[in-house]
């Protein structure tokens, strides 16, 4: 091992990384606690746990610059720490399999927080009663769809994730006849018709509208500061500019605020576009069959709310009802439908639909880390009880 | 070791879901809501969980657009009037800026909010409070008039509008009532 290697294996096995870490990650634990009065939940984790730096605007600027290590940073370097002293300064031994169960559990801990970061999903389901979706919705993300409608059984969906939108990234893609050129992007607007706008709402402060397709030209844009808080979701607005061989074809006014998809002709095939809460299609549809609003008599307190579910595969293999209620949510197919909000004045429920295939690892960390702890207390005190016997 | 364990980190949260995705999807049927079927025509209902039932000579358009719902009304002749069904989020500017836009449809002067308050036909059907409203002007001209219904459901405001010839609309003038009597919540 030449001094190079050796001086790099020394510093990852080293002691006092350790304890700079975590200090550091102390230190991003409580900043982030507090900063969670600003951002919300959400807005947290992607800023300080989900990222490798926490990122700040260079004072007067629109410029991020990395201020303090980030989660995964301080999460990897930890892995790394741990992995680097076991191959280094640990020998496995019996008597010392405790301190060897406990750190393959917290590796197993910091693995699953980024497959949890990672691949876990969040979506909402939303049913009126009677009515099938065997799609849900993102919470957060938001999508721009190009529909072919063309064909009698089915539809063709191009999707734009919102990222790009918001990028004025111009879109090309095989499915598609024309480009797609997001002219204009807010991440959070009210829109309303021209000729009703809402009392104190000066046109002259809207923001500027070169739509010339659909309702679009019939809308004003005002433009909202970005919310951060987890109650409220940001509903943006975009002007698209569809662009053929020939030329443009038009652009419209998208947003999740308006509840249709607005159609229009291209080459003789009907096309919808619209920016709605981005989808996620399942091989299986759920069906709101009944939903039930208890409360506790001669109050408005809420006893128990339920929603009787019928769900259907797509291939036939599964036809089945499910109730799902607080606590008690329906698990198929990797999919956790859980119950999250019901409106029954208007006859909704609401379902959260989670996918989270890292589930199992917080527990078989936990797991690990408590045989380990035990192992060792046990090994301990049977050293104790036995120097104390030869001693008596 | 340690290099290998950070590239693979790196790598692993370099991969990202914002690309173009291409899917294909059933068409979205119209679910026909059970309970909702009238005496006197067929059910309809939308996605936004409302559902309605019109008499059975309106002919039924596919709504699209803007639009939640879309009849056709004839007359004698070649007359036609329109019934369109449109909600916005929210309370759309409000009730006298939506009573306005329509009666510059048909060439009538705005009303200040409180004349457009008194014009207005307060009436509760088996779900809603609703706001009628009746105007007769000009368009293309001929005489024109526009039955309207405004309520909110949802966190939307709801617009249900008539609008065609003068005699046409004044001879359908019970039917948009009745129909907007029907026009409730999805019942399982």
């Amino acid at each position: 091992m030449n001094d190079l290697t050796k001086a790099f294996v020394e510093f990852f096995s080293s002691l006092r990384l350790t304890v700079v870490l975590l200090a550091l990650s102390m230190v991003l634990v409580f900043v982030a606690t507090l900063a969670q009065v600003e951002l919300g939940i959400y807005g947290v984790q992607e800023k300080f746990f989900r990222s490798f730096f926490v990122l700040a605007n260079f004072p007067g600027s629109q410029v991020p610059v990395p201020v303090f290590p980030g989660g995964y940073l301080v999460g990897g370097f930890l892995m790394i720490n741990l992995l680097a002293a076991h191959f280094t300064r640990f020998r496995f031994a019996w008597k010392k399999a405790g301190i060897h169960f406990t750190h393959i559990g917290l590796i197993v801990l910091l693995v699953g927080e980024l497959a949890i970061g990672l691949l876990q999903e969040d979506f909402s389901l939303r049913l009126a009663e009677g009515e099938s979706r065997s799609y849900s919705e993102s919470f957060r993300s938001n999508e721009v769809v190009l529909i072919d409608k063309s064909q009698t059984d089915f539809d063709d969906v191009v999707s734009i994730p919102e990222s790009m939108i918001a990028n004025l990234d111009s879109v090309q893609n095989g499915k598609l006849p024309f480009r797609v050129v997001p002219r204009a992007y807010y991440p959070n607007a009210n829109i309303g018709m021209l000729n009703s706008l809402p009392e104190g709402v000066d046109s002259s402060a809207l923001a500027p509208n070169s739509s010339t397709q659909g309702i679009g030209p019939r809308l004003g844009i005002s433009p909202l500061a970005v919310s951060y808080n987890d109650e409220e979701r940001n509903l943006p607005t975009a002007l698209v500019e569809l662009v053929g061989p020939g030329g443009s074809i038009g652009t419209w006014v998208v947003s999740p605020m308006l509840v249709a998809p607005q159609s229009f002709t291209y080459e003789g095939k009907e096309w919808q576009i619209a920016f709605r809460f981005e989808r996620e299609y399942k091989p299986f549809t759920v069906q709101l069959k009944e939903l039930k609003h208890d409360v506790y008599p001669g109050s408005n307190i809420p006893k128990n709310f339920s929603s009787l579910v019928q769900v259907r595969a797509n291939d036939g293999s599964e036809d089945r009802e499910s109730l799902i209620w607080m606590n008690n949510p329906l698990r198929y197919q990797g999919y956790t439908f859980y119950q999250y909000q019901m409106d029954s004045a208007n006859g909704f429920s609401v379902l959260q639909v989670v996918r989270n295939p890292g589930r199992a690892l917080p527990y078989i960390a936990c797991i690990l880390m408590t045989i380990g702890l035990l192992w060792q207390f046990l090994a301990h005190l049977g050293r104790f009880l036995n120097r104390r016997s030869s001693k008596a | 070791m340690a290099a290998l364990s950070l590239i693979t980190l790196l790598s692993f949260t370099g991969c990202n879901r914002d690309e173009v995705r291409t899917y294909r999807v059933p068409k979205e049927a119209t679910p026909a809501s059970p309970g909702a079927t009238a005496a006197n025509g067929s059910p309809a209902a939308t996605a936004s969980g409302l559902t309605w039932s019109a008499p059975d000579h309106w002919e039924e358009l596919s709504a699209g657009g803007m639009r939640r719902g879309s009849f056709t009304l004839r007359g004698e002749g070649d007359v036609t009037a329109d019934l369109s069904i449109i909600a916005f989020p929210g309370d759309a500017g409000g009730l006298a800026a939506n009573v306005n836009r329509w009666r510059g449809q048909i060439g009538l002067a705005a009303l200040s909010p409180d004349a457009v308050q008194s014009s207005i036909e307060h009436a509760d059907t088996a779900h809603f409070h609703v706001d009628f409203v009746t105007m007769t002007g000009e368009a293309a001209g001929s005489p024109t008039r526009i039955d309207g219904a405004i309520f909110n459901h949802g966190g939307e405001s709801w617009f249900v509008k008539l609008m065609g010839p003068s005699e046409l609309i004044a001879a359908e003038a019970e039917n948009f009532r009745a129909f907007v009597g029907t026009i409730g919540p999805a019942q399982p």
